[in-house]
């Protein structure tokens, strides 16, 4: 049985499909990327596999139970937790408190709150800053808390919406190899990018949208060589870089 | 209870306690000490919603009127006053739950605005229900034997249930869910708390204990009137206090009390109505600007200072 299993996943505000019929399986272990042009989609998919919107019709299965419907923090309990785009610490609270209300309220029972806010700030690479409030940290550090307070609910599934969005090259190589190494350590990842080689070097298979609608789905050098997406996103000329660059195949 | 709570709460309260045995206070300021303990409780208690999720309401005073009708009734009818007392702070339980299922899903102005609406309802609503408020003209509270100094008493003993009812919301996981709520309220539910009840309950025990406080001024005025106990002045005043001292800390309301009734006393002995509502006004903006932790905020700093020398 499939981690995770979307079926048909349809999101509607008003006369606008957001998601149309969307139909996907992630296997457990993988890292599965989700792209596409602005306003294909992306986040409202995330938001309804989190919990945080309601699809209009669908299945969303976690090892064959439907969860479409349940709000963001019942879904949080089967193992599921997302990250934001723009990022949302709680900015009244300092790093290591902002995991701990992560691990009193997910997934995980833990006697030593603090200790293990502390070790997963380590995890992070945020070991230092345990004790500053998010508005004293840089935009990656707070990157990276987002990460640990999802990482506090004890998460099967972690959504990540760019996460790499915004950082510079150096600081984006950092947190691609924490994502590999959390990956590694058995968390399944979808994420959402849009730093082409990042997606493509850690992606297992992605999964394309535009418009709402499911436009491909495979391993990176399939996907990038998909005239479609050629097309509709990725543009010849860089999908010939990413070619010769080369995406990781399966 | 860790001692930083307990030893300043043991010595605040412990002197409030003993004040009146050691020095002839009067009526008149034993009296005065009363309503600034109701004013202690009331703002611990908007404090509960207003300072540790962040919902500003500008409608509390519903609370407050329906606590001092509903235990002022209770006890007419004969109930005794501490279950009188019960019944008012469960009634505005409910009706906070009632109003705050369909508002609090509102956040920031809009949660306010809805406040305002749900506030001045209320007071017309009371207003016009003569048959249960005596409308404009008020209702006689029957409470029995009653004195200054008994009332004093009890009245610092419920400020000393609504500090510590404070301090166990504030530590209990309740209250880290409420402070994750204030941070972020999406971050919140992505994290695996439930705002919707979280806000609920936060509602229902800050109604409670405003109600315990209305309960209490019902009593020691012996007289309340909706356009009083109901009114935007009292939801006003309600805010006031918190901000005055410090919103969302503990000590805040404690202190704003003191300081809103004494300034109210000044104020009202020396000045028309009008001008002393500019007075606050200016004080609000003061304090929002300069400190916007009040007197609390301000304290640390001055206690940081300190220790930096």
């Amino acid at each position: 049985m499939p981690l995770l299993e979307l079926e048909g996943v349809t999101r509607r505000f008003g006369g606008l499909v957001a998601v149309d019929d969307v139909s996907a399986v992630v296997e457990e272990g993988e890292i599965f990327g989700v792209i596409g042009p602005n306003g294909a989609g992306k986040t409202t998919l995330f938001s309804m596999i989190a919990g945080s919107l309601r699809p209009t019709a669908g299945k969303i299965r976690l090892e064959g139970h439907d969860l479409a419907g349940r709000p963001a923090h019942r879904v949080v309990r089967h193992g599921i937790t997302r990250t934001h785009q723009v990022v949302k610490p709680f900015l009244n609270l300092t790093a290591a408190e902002n995991v701990e209300v992560g691990l009193l309220f997910g997934n995980r029972r833990v006697d030593d709150r603090r200790g293990e806010a502390v070790a997963l700030l380590e995890r992070c690479g945020l070991g230092a800053v345990a004790d500053r409030v998010p508005g004293e940290l840089t935009l990656s550090q707070r990157k990276r808390l987002e990460i640990a307070r999802a990482l506090g609910t004890g998460p099967r599934v972690l959504l990540l919406d760019e996460v790499v969005a915004g950082l510079n090259p150096q600081e984006s190589v950092g947190l691609v190899e924490l994502i590999r190494e959390l990956n590694r350590e058995g968390v399944t990842i979808l994420m959402i990018e849009h730093v082409m080689k990042a997606i493509m070097g850690l992606a297992d298979r992605i999964l394309v949208l535009d418009g709402g609608a499911l436009l491909a789905q495979g391993t990176p050098r399939a996907v990038s060589r998909d005239p479609a997406v050629v097309e509709a996103y990725l543009g010849r000329r860089a999908a010939k870089a990413l070619e010769d660059g080369g995406g990781r195949d399966a | 209870m860790p001692t930083e709570i307990v030893l300043p709460a043991v010595v605040a309260f412990g002197l409030l306690w003993l004040v009146p045995f050691v020095v002839d206070v009067g009526e008149y300021y034993l009296g005065l000490g009363t309503l600034a303990l109701i004013f202690v409780i009331a703002g611990l208690g908007w404090n509960v919603l207003g300072g540790l999720v962040g919902q500003i309401s500008f409608g509390h005073a519903v609370f407050f009127g329906t606590g001092a009708y509903i235990t002022a009734r209770a006890a007419g009818a004969g109930v005794p006053f501490a279950a009188a007392l019960v019944m008012g702070a469960a009634t505005a339980a409910v009706y906070g739950v009632l109003w705050g299922y369909p508002t609090l899903r509102l956040r920031g102005p809009y949660f306010a605005i809805a406040t305002i609406g749900v506030g001045e309802a209320t007071r017309i609503a009371m207003l016009n229900l003569e048959s249960f408020t005596g409308g404009a003209s008020g209702l006689q509270v029957h409470t029995g034997q009653t004195s200054a100094f008994g009332d004093y008493q009890l009245a610092l003993l419920l400020a000393i249930l609504a500090f510590v009812a404070h301090v166990v919301v504030q530590r209990s996981k309740f209250g880290v869910g409420l402070s994750a709520i204030r941070g972020d309220v999406d971050a919140a539910s992505d994290v695996g708390v439930d705002p919707a009840r979280y806000q609920v309950f936060a509602l229902a025990t800050s109604a409670a204990l405003v109600a315990l406080a209305g309960g209490w001024y019902a009593r020691v005025q012996k007289f309340i009137e909706p356009n009083d106990v109901f009114g935007f002045e009292l939801s006003v005043a309600l805010i006031l206090i918190p901000l005055i001292g410090g919103l969302g800390t503990l000590w805040g309301p404690v202190l704003g009390a003191f300081v809103y009734i004494v300034v109210q006393e000044t104020l009202q002995a020396n000045l028309s109505a009008a001008l002393s509502l500019g007075i606050y006004g200016a004080l609000v903006v003061t304090i929002i600007l300069v400190e916007p932790l009040g007197l609390v905020g301000a304290g640390r700093r001055v206690r940081r200072a300190v220790r930096r020398r």
